[in-house]
Formats: structure tokens, sequence, C-alpha cells
């Protein structure tokens, strides 16, 4: 896709990762890979939020905190899950105190790959998770109301 | 024990103790302006190994007992105050008795999956009730 | 409704100590640091830490993998000092082994080390700046550490996981020439970098956040087992480095010590540090001597036990491993800086006020990732 429609606001919530990932999500929000440019921002406030990023593996400590956050947020919702230790805990899947992805315990939209995440990959899932976004919101009917709708429009 | 650096040996001297005599020997240790490094715990089958690591300048001493079972080992906080976490984290995972630690997590340092994890024997503890602090 | 309201108003809160949770997700931090701490009106009197968000327990994964196999748990560690922490790991089994590293290995693993404080020491300028309320210094410093990150992927082949050590020296070997080439490009990141941080430093509002606050006294550092830049900015001059590891014995470099032991002491040996790195890159591509940059290490571990320690950027990190004569190691344990921080960063929080807190956290620049393992 070649433009956004809106501008998705970003959460990021670090489970249990190590930390590889998430310096590469901040390297995404600064200069040089900017993903402030798409009209991302990142908020800390889950009630403003339209996309998720989690980095790391769940334990039974921040497994409430991340249903928390996915809860709190606004529908339409997209979590993206960075790296492989959100994909099924990565080289720590073994460890007594990981449980897995994040995908046991909130629906996952995109999975970004990579140990760590490059951020040419995350920016990659978030302008997907962007796409995703956009057709939901479709498919909730907004936008009927009064507004007309780019796809509408054409 | 010998640590081996780019060929030059600097000297960890390893030294077996009494439990009875660590309280004395770390206040020994301190008074001569030596400064706590870590606490480490290994579990094999039977027992549970406790090194006690002090540093000065680049030396290293290290105190070595076996804990397991019913020792209960007494608290080095009086001593090093810093040392609570190392204490909190070998009675959590290792199931290590130590008495009186300053600062204490009743058993939920880590708040971990499994009971004792690192523990490789069967210990039985008295129950610690309550969440975090 | 409003017959509730009316009486809340008149409940007053009973004089005494109040405790709030610092954490788990604070804007300043990208990971859960968790403190709950006790005020008596706006002073801190009293913090305890609160941790586990990211314990994994990869200290018992060690009789799971094979030991050249491990170094990848052992890297991933903390992402902030993943080199380090990979080459911590070599440098042990290598003692058990007394394997003695090729010397192109030992300047590589050098020139990495350095590379990793330097990105480590941006990284933390970068979320300092921005605590204290300078988002364009934040951006401006993260642009700088970008390149500094791009030579990493260019020499190691990652760009935070550097992923080139392995047991017996490095897996990578980048010609001289690349090394001189990635020093040129760096040195408009030197340039800048003290720019910066000059800005910073000079900064009237900074001065007013930093200078005397969190102040940690000189006995308390090191009673209370400080390492790294905690302890030097409390005066006393202790670098793992002066043990002579990897090429550190033959190359020259001076320990950073400032003597207040405040925030500004603080952030001033961190940023004397990133000029004092970027020197010793300089030197070590100017001596970076030729050879093989590993050597083979086969068979099963001896039996016995191994202590390395090294100096990362948040400070003194100790490495362990014993053997039982099996290829699976029975025991790997390391004690991170910042796990040896934390009981000096409590004291250093009481007697501040809570505006303070989110500040002192972020020169003391925990990494929860590798307290908890
Ligand atoms: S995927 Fe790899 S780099 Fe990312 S948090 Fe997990 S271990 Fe760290």
């Amino acid at each position: 896709m070649s433009t956004l429609e809106k501008s998705p606001w970003l959460i990021h919530y670090d489970a249990s990762s190590c930390n590889g990932c998430d310096i590469e999500v901040l390297a995404c929000l600064t200069p040089v890979y900017d993903a402030e440019r798409f009209g991302c921002i990142v908020t800390g406030d889950p009630k403003q939020a339209d996309i998720l990023l989690v980095t790391g593996s769940v334990n039974n400590l921040n497994e409430p905190v991340l249903k928390n956050i996915y809860e709190q947020m606004p529908e339409p919702r997209a979590v993206v899950a960075i790296g492989a230790c959100a994909y099924s805990g990565g080289v720590f899947a073994d460890c007594y105190n990981v449980k897995g992805g994040i995908a046991k315990v909130i629906p996952v939209d995109v999975f970004v790959p990579g140990c760590a995440a490059r951020p040419e990959a995350i920016l990659d899932g978030v302008v997907r998770a962007a796409g995703l976004l956009a057709e939901r919101r479709r498919a909730m009917g907004r936008g009927k109301r009064g507004t007309v709708t780019e796809g509408e429009a054409s | 024990m010998r640590e081996q650096i780019d060929g030059k040996a600097i000297e960890t001297i390893v030294e077996t103790i009494e439990v009875a005599s660590l309280l004395g020997r770390v206040s020994a240790l301190r008074a001569a302006g030596w400064r706590i490094v870590q606490i480490l715990g290994i579990s094999t089958d039977a027992t549970i190994e406790l090194s006690y690591s002090f540093g000065l300048g680049h030396e290293m001493r290290v105190f070595r007992f076996n804990a397991a079972g019913e020792v209960s080992v007494p608290s080095i906080t009086p001593i090093f105050p810093g040392a609570y976490l190392y204490e909190n984290e070998l009675r959590d995972l290792f199931g290590v008795q130590i008495q009186c630690i300053s600062v204490d997590w009743l058993g939920k340092v880590y708040d971990v999956a499994a009971d004792r994890p690192f523990s490789r024997i069967k210990v039985t503890l008295p129950s610690s009730e309550g969440g975090r602090p | 409704m409003s017959a509730s309201i009316e009486h809340a108003a008149v409940v007053r809160r009973a004089p005494g100590p109040t405790t709030i949770p610092f954490g788990p997700q604070h804007p300043v931090l990208p990971e859960p640091l968790h403190f709950d701490l006790v005020l008596e009106d706006e002073k801190v009197v009293g913090v305890v830490p609160q941790v586990g968000y990211i314990h994994r327990g990869l200290e018992l994964l060690i009789d799971k993998r094979d030991f050249p196999d491990y170094v990848h748990v052992a890297e991933r560690i903390c992402g902030i000092c993943s080199f380090m922490h990979g080459m911590g790991y070599c440098e042990s089994v290598e003692g058990l082994f007394a394997t003695i590293v090729p010397d192109r290995a030992r300047w590589l693993r050098t020139f990495w080390c350095e590379l990793e404080r330097v990105q480590s020491h941006l990284l933390w300028l970068g979320l300092a700046a921005d605590a204290l309320g300078f988002e364009n210094l934040f951006m401006a410093t993260w642009r700088a550490r970008e390149l500094v990150v791009d030579v990493a992927e260019e020499t190691a082949g990652g760009r935070v996981i550097f992923g080139s050590a392995i047991v017996g020296g490095v897996s990578r070997d980048p010609d001289d020439e690349t090394l001189k080439r990635c020093l040129a490009a760096m040195r408009d990141v030197r340039a800048e970098t003290l720019r910066l941080a000059d800005v910073m430093i000079r900064e009237p509002t900074v001065r007013h956040r930093l200078d005397g606050v969190g102040t940690l006294s000189h006995d308390d550092a090191y009673i209370l087992g400080a390492v790294g830049p905690m302890l030097r900015a409390s005066g006393h001059d202790y670098d793992v480095r002066s043990r002579n590891y990897a090429a550190y014995g033959e190359i020259e470099w001076k320990s950073v010590v400032e003597t207040a032991g405040d925030s500004m002491a603080r952030a001033l040996v961190r940023i004397r540090e990133i000029e004092q790195s970027f020197a010793i890159l300089d030197r070590v591509v100017a001596t970076m001597p030729a050879g093989p940059v590993s050597v083979p290490v086969r068979g099963m571990p001896p039996k016995g036990e191994s202590w390395v320690r090294l100096e990362q950027p948040r400070g003194e990190v100790l490495y362990y491993v014993r053997s039982n004569g099996t290829r699976q190691l029975e025991r790997f344990r390391v004690r991170t800086p910042t796990f040896a921080n934390i009981p000096a960063m409590v004291a250093a929080f009481k007697g501040s006020s809570l505006a303070d807190v989110p500040t002192i956290a972020l020169t003391i620049d925990p990494c929860i990732s590798c307290t908890e393992r």
C-alpha cells in the first residue's frame, strides 16, 4: 500500500525481551528510520493507541499486564509481535519461566521475523498492521455517517 | 583456582568454610576494605553449594559451603546491606534457608512459574505466605 | 452521588507516608522498571525495587545446550551489551580449556567491546535527553548512534546482537581497510556527540535537575557494591578493564573518575567515556595485529570452574562456569552490573523528591533485562 489512510498511534510493550528488539523499535522512531513519517506516534496510553507492538515472550507476571493493555485499546486495533521471542519464545523457549509467544495471550495480526528484528522489518510490520486497521475500520462501517471514506469517494 | 586472562593468571582464592564461621569471616573482610561481588548457588543432586565472592581491587576471594535441607544460613545483610537481592534469589530459586534478610520479598522476588527452579534436590521449606511486600 | 463527593472532599488523608508505584510501564524507560516508592509529601523516604517481569531463567539453559552453542543464549542476556555477554561467556569457557586466543581476535574483541560501549552510552544519552525534555537532542543522538550501529553491522554482522563471539576467538574478520573506513565514517559521530553532550551539560535547566541530585556517597557506593559509572562517579577508581583482558593490557587507556557522586557526575562519567572509547577504537585499529582470528576448541571441557570479570557499559560483570567433564556445562552464572547496582540505586533515590526519581533512574542507566536474566 502506498499511503496510509489514518495516522495510527502506537503503543509498545516490552514483555520479557532481551532489549535487542526494543532498541530496534526505538530506532524505528528516530530519524534514520523515522516511523513518524507515516503519521505514527508512540503513546503511553492504551486508550489512544491503534497498534500494539510487543517484543518478548509472556510469563506469569506480564501476561495480565499485556492482556490489560490489549483490552483497553479501542476497536479497531491491531497487534504486531516483534522478534522470535514474541513468536515462540525464541532462544528462551525452553526456559522454565517463559510461557511462549504472545499469541497465547492475545490475537496477533503481524509477526515480524528476526532476532533481533531489523528496523526495516518492523516498519514493514507497522505498515501492514495499518493496512489491516483500515480494512477493519471499513468493515466496522465507520465513516458511513456523513463523511465519505476513500474507497467510496473514488 | 586460577583465572586465566591472556595467559596471565589472576588468583581467585576459594576457601571452604563452616556455615557457623560465615559472619565472622565476612565481617573481617569488610573491616579489611573488601566489597561484595556476588553470591552464587550451585545445586547438585545432593546439596546446594553456596559461594560468597568478595573483591578488593583485582583480587577475589570466595567462601564456599554446603547449605542443603535444614541448614539455616545467617543473612550477611547486617554486614553488607546490599546483599539482600542475592539472598532473596538464593532462597526463592534454590530454596536455601536464609534467615533475617533486611529486605525480604517473602519468596516472591521474581514471582516465577516454578517452585525452586534452580534446585535439583528435594527440600522442604516452611511455606512462605503472602504476596509481594 | 453528589453526597459521596462532598463526603470525599472533607476526608483528609492522615499525615504519614504514602506508598506509590513507579513503573512497571514508565514513559522514560523502554523497560519495565518497577519501584514502590514510600513518600512523605514529596520526599522519597523508602524504596522497594520490584523485579521479575523479564525473568526467564536463562542460566538454566546451560545444561540443555552444547557449550559452543550457548553463546547464542549468552548474547541475548541483554541486547545492549550483547557482544560483551557473548565474549564473557567465551572467555570463561576458554578459561576452562586454558585456551590462548590469537592476538587479532583479542584486538577485534576490544574493538567490538568499545563499539558497544559507544553505542550503549549514546543510547543512554538519548534517553536521558528525552527524560529531561529535550526530544530534539534525543533524536539527534540516536541519529548519530545509527552510524555506530552501521559500523557494527558492517564489521560484526549484526546491528544489536553482534553474533561474532565464538569460543576460541571471533567468527568474523573484517580486513584492515574496512576497519579504517569505519573509523573514518565515525569521525563525524565523534564530533557530533561531543557537541550534543556539551549542549546538554551546559544547559542551565539540565544542571538544575542533575547537580547535587541523587547523591551517592563515596562510602555507600563501595559498601553497597555499586559498579561501573555509578561507582566511578562517587570517586572510586575501579574499572575492570585494568585487569587486562582482551587487548586492554597493550592499549593505552585511562579510567574516568568523578568525585561528586550526584546525577551530574554519573552523566559526566559516561560522556567522557564515550570520548575515551572513540580514542581506544583509534588505537585498536592502528595497532591491529595480523593473523588468525580463532583457534579450534574441541572435545570435552575439562572438569573445573572458571571466573571472568569484564567491564560493561554499566559496570563490572561476572561470569562463572563449572564443568563436570561433559559437553553440557553444569552451571553458568552471570552477575550483571545493574543487579549489583540496585541497592546503591535505592540509596540514591532516598531523600530526593518525587519529581527527580525519573531523572535519577536514568542517570543510573538500569538494564532490567540483564538484571533478571
Ligand atoms: S527476538 Fe532475539 S533480539 Fe528480540 S527480544 Fe528476543 S532474543 Fe532479544
